[in-house]
C-alpha cells in the first residue's frame, strides 16, 4: 500500500498481517482506510476471512470420551 | 515462588488448565493422526503441567503454556518414537525452506464458490497433508487464534519465521484445496480472478524483499 511497487504477494501478505492482528496501530489504521476506499481490496480481505473461517470451522475435531478428564485426574492423584 | 498446596493446585488445574483440553486434543490429534497417541500426549501434558504448577503464575496464559508443554512432549517422545522412514525430516526441510529467497513465494488464490462446496473431510485432509511444521502454525494461528508472539514461544522459532511459515502454509493449503476443486471440475481462473480482486497498481509478480 505504500507506493507504486505493489504486487499481489505483498498485498496479500499485508492482508494476512491485518487479519492476524500483526500490524502496528498506525499500519492498521492506514490499512483500514485502504479497505474502506478500495472495494477490490475489501473483497480480497473478505475472501481471506472466508478462507480462514472454512479452515477453522470445517476442520475435524475428534471428541474426547466424557470420562477422559476423570482418568487424567486419577493419574494425578 | 512459594509452593502451592494440593487443594490450591487442584483449584488452578480445574479453573485454568482443564478448559483447554479440547483444544489440546485437537492439536495433538492433528500432529499424530492417531486417537490413542493424541490422548497419551494430552494426558502427559496435563500430568507435566500439574507437576509444574508451582512455576505457573495463575491468571496468565495457561493455554499457551499447555501448548508448549504438549509440543515439547510431542518432539521429545512421540516424534522420535514413530518417525517413519518415508517421512521427510521436516527440520531439515524447514531449514532449507526458510532460507529460500522469499521472492519465490507466490500467492495462491481460491475461487469463492469453492468455499461453499468444501466439506470437513477435504479441509481436514488438506491440513493433515501439510508437513508437520507448516501444519502446526496453521493449527496454532488459524484454529486456536494464537498470536505470532505466542506461536513463536510455543514452537521456539523467531516471529519472522512464524510469519513466513504461516504465509507459506496458507498458500500450500490453498493449493491443495484448489487441486481438490480442479478434481471436482471447477475451472481454475485464479490468475484472472486475483488480478480483478487486487487494488489498481498491484501487479502480478514476486514479493519484494523487506
Amino acid at each position: 500500500m505504500d507506493n507504486g511497487k505493489l504486487n499481489k504477494s505483498s498485498v496479500h501478505e499485508k492482508i494476512s498481517l491485518y487479519l492476524d492482528n500483526a500490524l502496528d496501530p498506525i499500519q492498521r489504521e492506514e490499512f483500514l482506510h485502504q479497505i474502506q476506499v478500495n472495494p477490490h481490496l475489501n473483497h480480497a480481505v473478505e475472501k481471506e476471512k472466508q478462507f480462514r473461517s472454512v479452515i477453522k470451522n470445517k476442520l475435524d475435531r475428534p471428541k474426547l470420551e466424557p470420562d477422559f478428564i476423570q482418568y487424567i485426574k486419577d493419574q494425578i492423584h | 515462588m512459594s509452593e502451592l498446596t494440593n487443594p490450591e493446585k487442584d483449584e488452578i488445574f480445574e479453573r485454568e488448565l482443564l478448559p483447554n483440553i479440547d483444544s489440546l486434543h485437537t492439536f495433538a490429534y492433528h500432529l499424530t493422526f492417531h486417537e490413542d497417541d493424541a490422548k497419551d500426549l494430552v494426558q502427559e501434558t496435563f500430568l507435566k503441567a500439574y507437576r509444574a504448577l508451582d512455576s505457573y503464575k495463575p491468571g496468565t496464559n495457561a493455554k499457551a503454556w499447555l501448548f508448549k508443554i504438549l509440543k515439547n512432549a510431542y518432539i521429545n517422545q512421540y516424534r522420535k518414537k514413530v518417525r517413519r522412514p518415508t517421512q521427510v525430516d521436516y527440520e531439515d526441510y524447514i531449514g532449507y525452506q526458510d532460507k529460500e529467497d522469499q521472492a519465490s513465494i507466490d500467492f495462491v488464490d481460491l475461487r469463492e464458490e469453492l468455499f461453499d462446496n468444501l466439506i470437513g473431510d477435504e479441509v481436514t485432509s488438506a491440513v493433515n497433508s501439510l508437513p508437520v511444521d507448516f501444519r502446526a502454525v496453521i493449527l496454532l494461528c488459524d484454529v486456536e487464534d494464537f498470536t505470532y508472539e505466542e506461536i513463536a514461544k510455543i514452537i521456539d522459532i523467531p516471529i519472522g519465521t512464524v510469519r513466513s511459515r504461516l504465509y507459506r502454509a496458507r498458500n500450500m493449503l490453498k493449493e491443495k484445496l484448489a487441486n481438490y476443486a480442479r478434481k471436482m471440475g471447477y475451472e481454475d481462473k485464479r490468475g484472472k480472478k486475483l488480478e480483478a480482486d487486487l487494488p489498481p497498481g498491484a501487479s502480478q509478480g514476486h514479493r519484494e524483499e523487506e
